[in-house]
């Protein structure tokens, strides 16, 4: 029976193609709307969380301190709760990487008399682990530091405002879940009630309602996953054509590292999700004409 | 189906139908048909010879009275005893009721694929129905590009092609040319001498006049035997 329902959905949407057309094309174009602003959403989420992965420190060293001070210095970043990195950038090596830093501008800079660069050490603690105010000023007063950039205020600031976003952001995607699945639901439907007379004429010839139902369930379910497997392919075609157009240079390049799209799971649940509304859609139009027909 | 009565094909007793509420179509009304019969329902545009037949159809309840068909009572069937009574009457209505995007053969075959028969049994049978009707050659024609005349014996195939012991026709020749109305009586005439019970419900009195057969008039809201 499954079989017969699926040779003659497949018919049937050859022949009804106007309708199914139009229920495929409003399936993709809710899913490419959903699926960007979730996959943007998730990107996002994922950017601040890489930002935030790390803290990063930059003590910068006084310019006549001795080797054996700077030694004593990092000794005593070692201790510290949750330290992962500790880099000792020399003043030429800071002038350099800023020059490379601005890509084929930086040629320009070499040109220009820059002020003298402080030795730094640079370190970095793991997710969730702050220098507290005591600690900081704990390494401000050591013999031979000029200063400690912690860039706190602005990171606090930065996650606050993501964190904000991360809620709309849930907010406004729960929105648009529900007003996609009733698009989709909907435009299963009209295809379903279009073809009212069709099932009259089916349940006047002695067709059971099982009979007229499973063609147009399986009609829905084909029609929800073309039209899933159609918005993937055109998120994943914005999705590259995005990620190329925002990582063509060095300072963005490592963005590749951190965008990613859907996991294999994701869209398989998507996939499972999508097939189970178009069942569903389908199987209540049917129902419900079925109903209005009484027959 | 508890209920059962043998002697006749059809049945009606004490058949009271109204629609919303208006005075009844119906009082009261008995009717009686025989296997093998061939007979002409007739009355008025509106008189309910298209409600009589969607009674014995189950599309429409009646207010009162109950339908026997085929010995069984059909009021209150259930959806697969209601499928398996339709499967056994064949219907051709004034407006064909053929779906437009299949091809003649593919709406011929629907009784046959409601019945669940294999694509071997269903392809053998149009083959065999097409020739007696003398429709092969429109087969593999969209139904759309069919003549009217066309389109009623591609019906006709439908409404035969799984030997229901009942053949109902709802103004088969209305729209027709004379010729054309021709050959769809006598289609419906050969379906009766092979044994199946045909009724043909028209006002054309020509039509009934042409052929000395059993005619019922429905009329003030009763049936009467016209001899």
């Amino acid at each position: 029976m499954l079989t017969n329902g699926f040779i003659k959905a497949s018919k049937n949407i050859r022949e009804n193609r106007s309708a199914a057309v139009s229920g495929i094309i409003t399936t993709s174009v809710s899913l490419v709307i959903l699926g960007s602003v979730i996959l943007l959403y998730i990107n996002i989420i994922g950017l601040t969380q890489s930002l935030f992965q790390q803290a990063y420190y930059s003590i910068f060293i006084d310019a006549d301190t001795e080797k054996n001070l700077r030694n004593n210095i990092v000794i005593s970043l070692k201790v510290l709760p949750g330290i992962s990195d500790i880099r000792i950038v020399r003043a030429d090596e800071a002038r350099e990487e800023l020059i490379e830093s601005f890509g084929e501008s930086g040629t320009a800079l070499k040109k220009i008399e820059l002020p003298p660069f402080p030795d730094i050490i640079e370190f970095s603690l793991e997710k969730n682990t702050i220098l507290t105010d005591a600690e900081i000023k704990k390494i401000r007063s050591m013999p031979g530091v000029n200063d400690v950039i912690t860039g706190r205020e602005t990171k606090e600031q930065i996650r606050t405002f993501f964190t904000i976003a991360e809620f709309v952001g849930f907010f406004l995607i729960s929105l648009l879940v529900v007003s996609m699945v009733l698009m989709i639901h909907n435009s299963i439907q009209l295809a379903v009630r279009i073809r009212i007379g069709e099932i009259e004429i089916l349940k006047t010839l002695g067709a059971t309602s099982s009979f007229v139902r499973t063609p147009f369930v399986i009609e829905g379910v084909i029609i929800a996953i073309i039209g899933y497997l159609i918005s993937l392919g055109v998120i994943y075609l914005l999705y590259s054509f995005v990620i190329a157009g925002i990582t063509f240079n060095e300072a963005t390049y490592s963005l590749r590292d951190i965008a990613r799209f859907f996991s294999a799971g994701q869209m398989l649940s998507v996939l499972l999700f999508v097939g189970l509304l178009g069942f569903f859609s389908s199987l209540k139009a049917t129902g419900k004409v079925l109903q209005e027909i009484k027959t | 189906m508890a209920n059962t009565e043998n002697r006749s094909l059809i049945r009606l007793k004490k058949i009271t139908k109204s629609y919303l509420k208006k005075k009844p179509l119906f009082t009261d009304l008995d009717m009686q048909v025989e296997r093998g019969e061939f007979l002409f329902l007739t009355g008025v545009s509106g008189a309910g010879k298209s409600t009589v037949f969607k009674l014995l159809l189950g599309l429409e309840l009646p207010d009162q009275g109950e339908i026997f068909v085929n010995g069984a009572k059909i009021n209150g069937l259930s959806d697969k005893e209601m499928s398996h009574h339709r499967l056994n009457i064949g219907v051709v209505f004034q407006d064909y009721k053929l779906l437009p995007l299949k091809t003649a053969e593919e709406n011929i075959a629907i009784p046959l694929q409601i019945q669940g028969r294999s694509p071997s049994y269903i392809e053998k049978k149009i083959k065999q129905v097409a020739g007696k009707i003398d429709i092969e050659s429109l087969l593999d024609q969209p139904i759309e590009s069919l003549s009217g005349g066309e389109q009623q014996l591609v019906a006709i195939a439908r409404a035969s092609i799984h030997s229901p012991a009942l053949i109902l026709a709802d103004e088969p020749t209305a729209n027709l040319d004379q010729k054309m109305a021709g050959r769809i009586i006598t289609t419906l005439l050969e379906l009766n001498e092979s044994g199946k019970t045909v009724i043909i419900a028209t006002h054309d009195i020509n039509l009934i006049k042409a052929h000395n057969k059993r005619i019922l008039l429905i009329k003030n809201s009763g049936l009467h035997e016209v001899c």
